[in-house]
């Protein structure tokens, strides 16, 4: 694998990158917003200014633009990741976040709670709760099978996968037509719309908790790539390091559907992209996900959000806008991704 | 190098974290500031409103401009204010240009809004400037808790209303008072009591006529009776559809054609875009006794397909219709006039002789 740059300018790049794009987000928005009001209501919170813009703006900008910008980066952060973490763990690049049931297990979750007629705190809940489940019902029928670990974890997941697609398309049908059955599209086509503190605060956490131990221990995951007897005899104990990444991705892809619906495409392709810029080592490639994927996704919330009066989901655009992209990609430069 | 990366992402897990926590005073700061630029846009005071889940709502005293969250809202909101919208949730169908005043067929679409989330754009919204969103649908249990969080999060005052096909009088009557139009309102509440009074007194007096609703590219789904878009069916008749699991989906539950043998109503009515133009020539719906009677017919469709896709008040021109082809003895009223009648009161426009026997032109037998 060849790379440009070196993996420490890569990741500074992106850095710059995604702080320039969080920038110009704050600018745009249907609702206009001067660039000088909005530099003033921003730093209104930090000292005191006579305030020469309208209470609606402040709504706009603290209610509406802030929430959805830190989502945005906390969701393609954490799904970027996890995507990262998994075609490390299992070693397969077809890995990515919805390899263990994380998401269809959320999706049903939600669906399920729409059905029911639950708010929208309670939809996200059901969601996060169910992702949790599918993947530790994965693990127990990974533990227990006989052979080869990775190859029954991954078929698990499949079938838990499969199982929860049924379920939601079972829900699907007998769904109320007129509200739930559009809700529950809705919600499974992806959307960062009406992004809310609470939702922000509820995915934090479980973003937080899973982010940092595989930004700590991202170099761990190289071993992995030696094959299970190779790292065993440099002392990793290669079940416990692959039960726990996949636990702390699972948790990021948990958290992310449960709040932004299905957004496939960003856990899978992400990794791959930021792997032909830094590079296969995981010190590397890991932070160079995380902000990629943030980057990326606050990309694509920005057109989901002003492209037309209403909004666009962002499944449909990340698969849109992306894969081409990444066809593009491949076919420059030609050679294995 | 490694530790100055994990230095690096700390400082952004922590410049986050602080963001988060310096932007939460806003939430506080939000209600107290909204209501500020409300007043300077509106001069005048907010009344307690009390919606269908029963929260207190404040809204402005004196209410010029509203947007509605969906499409049964803004079909009943239409009926009583449509100058007061300040966008609608659907675009209007294109059957509507031949209908419409120009200037509602100019009003931008905001999108539609599904429990928390949806297609409306936060800021776009706030950009119609609203001074108050009202949703109208059935009461389901959690509606409260998104109304109350949308409303926190935009500043708007956030309204439910609760309607179903008996009782839009009551639907009206406090869309009145919200909106300060009470005998608009009446006059709009009282014509939908009347017709369902109306038509509904009409078929309990008069035996009730076997019927199937058939729908899909074969004709060969039904909407089964106690199914969710049944209801109007199952007043005015006897609904031949009996399913053990009536699905309550627009496209109803899929039978055979044994089946719809074995049922043969005595009339039969055809959706818009189903079979209805090949079933004459069609060797086995010829058996049926309404094929070989001639009582079958197609749902009109005139804006929105009367029996209700989506369910909201034109429905009432489908119990008007349905009730003349099934007891044209005992409905004794003239079916354009009626229907005339609802497009002044509902959509605001005269209906022409010409326009309605176009609509009809097969629904009538």
């Amino acid at each position: 694998m060849k790379k440009r740059f070196s993996g420490t300018k890569v990741i500074w790049l992106l850095a710059l990158m995604l702080a320039a794009a969080a920038v110009c987000s704050f600018c745009l928005g249907r609702f206009s917003v001067s660039p000088r009001q909005l530099f003033g209501i921003l730093l209104s919170r930090i000292i005191y200014i006579e305030p020469f813009w309208t209470g609606t703006m402040e709504v706009v900008v603290f209610n509406i633009r802030l929430p959805r910008i830190l989502l945005a980066c906390l969701v393609g952060c954490s799904l970027s990741a996890a995507g990262a973490a998994y075609q490390g763990v299992f070693q397969n690049p077809m890995a990515s976040p919805d390899l263990l049931g994380a998401s269809s297990g959320a999706a049903f979750g939600a669906a399920l709670a729409i059905l029911l007629g639950a708010s929208s705190a309670i939809i996200t809940l059901s969601a996060f709760l169910s992702g949790i489940v599918s993947v530790a019902l994965v693990l127990l029928i990974g533990q227990r099978a006989p052979g080869k670990k990775v190859v029954n974890l991954i078929l698990a997941g499949i079938m838990v996968s499969s199982i929860a697609s049924a379920a939601t398309s079972f829900v699907k049908l007998v769904a109320d037509p007129s509200n739930q059955l559009p809700a529950i599209t809705y919600w499974l086509m992806g959307s960062l719309s009406g992004a809310k503190r609470g939702e922000l605060l509820f995915a934090a956490i479980p973003m937080a908790i899973g982010l940092i131990p595989l930004f700590a221990f991202r170099w761990r995951i190289n071993i992995l790539s030696l094959g299970d007897d190779e790292a065993r005899s440099m002392g990793v104990n290669v079940n416990m390091l692959r039960t726990a990444a996949a636990l702390c991705a699972t948790l990021l892809t948990a958290a992310s559907v449960s709040v932004s619906g299905m957004i496939g495409w960003v856990g899978l392709v992400m990794p791959h992209i930021c792997r032909r810029l830094a590079g296969n080592d995981y010190r590397f490639l890991m932070p160079a996900s995380m902000l990629g994927g943030a980057f990326f996704m606050l990309l694509i919330d920005n057109i989901s959000r002003n492209l037309l009066s209403t909004e666009i989901p962002i499944g449909i655009l990340t698969a849109f806008i992306g894969a081409p992209f990444f066809i593009y990609l491949i076919l420059r430069r030609g050679g294995r991704i | 190098m490694g530790k100055r990366l994990l230095a690096l992402l700390l400082a952004l897990v922590i410049a986050l974290s602080v963001a988060a926590c310096t932007a939460k005073p806003a939430s506080t700061a939000a209600p107290s500031a909204s209501p500020a630029s409300e007043a300077k846009q509106t001069p005048g005071k907010t009344i307690k409103f009390k919606d269908s889940t029963g929260r207190e709502v404040d809204v402005p005293a004196e209410i010029k401009r509203i947007a509605v969250t969906g499409p049964s809202a803004q079909t009943v909101v239409f009926a009583l204010a449509p100058d007061m919208l300040v966008g609608v949730a659907t675009p209007f169908a294109d059957s509507a240009a031949n209908f419409l005043n120009e200037k509602y067929l100019k009003l931008p679409v905001l999108g539609q809004l599904y429990g928390g989330k949806g297609q409306i754009n936060l800021e776009a919204l706030l950009a119609a400037a609203p001074q108050v969103v009202i949703d109208i649908g059935d009461t389901t249990g959690n509606i409260a808790a998104d109304m109350d969080s949308l409303a926190k999060q935009t500043g708007i005052p956030f309204v439910h209303i609760s309607a179903s096909i008996g009782k839009m009088g009551e639907t009206y009557k406090m869309l009145g008072e919200l909106l300060g139009l009470k005998n608009e309102a009446k006059v709009l509440g009282d014509y939908c009591d009347e017709i369902y009074n109306k038509t509904t007194a009409i078929a309990n007096s008069a035996k009730k006529v076997s019927v199937l609703y058939c729908l899909g590219d074969k004709g060969i789904n039904v909407i089964a009776q106690k199914s969710y878009h049944s209801e109007a069916i199952d007043l005015l008749a006897d609904n031949k559809a009996v399913v053990a699991s009536p699905s309550s989906k627009g496209t109803g539950n899929e039978v055979d054609m044994e089946q719809i043998l074995k049922w043969d109503p005595e009339v039969i009515i055809f959706a818009p875009d189903s079979v209805y133009k090949t079933v004459s020539k069609d060797p086995s719906w010829q058996k049926l006794k309404a094929i070989s009677s001639g009582r079958y017919y197609e749902v009109p469709y005139g804006m929105h397909n009367w029996m209700g896709f989506p369910p909201s008040v034109q429905r009432y021109m489908g119990m008007l219709w349905l009730t003349k082809i099934l007891y044209p003895k005992e409905a004794t009223y003239d079916l354009y006039t009626e229907i005339q009648r609802y497009y002044k009161l509902f959509y605001h426009c005269d209906l022409t002789q010409e326009q309605y026997k176009a609509m009809m032109v097969n629904s009538l037998g």
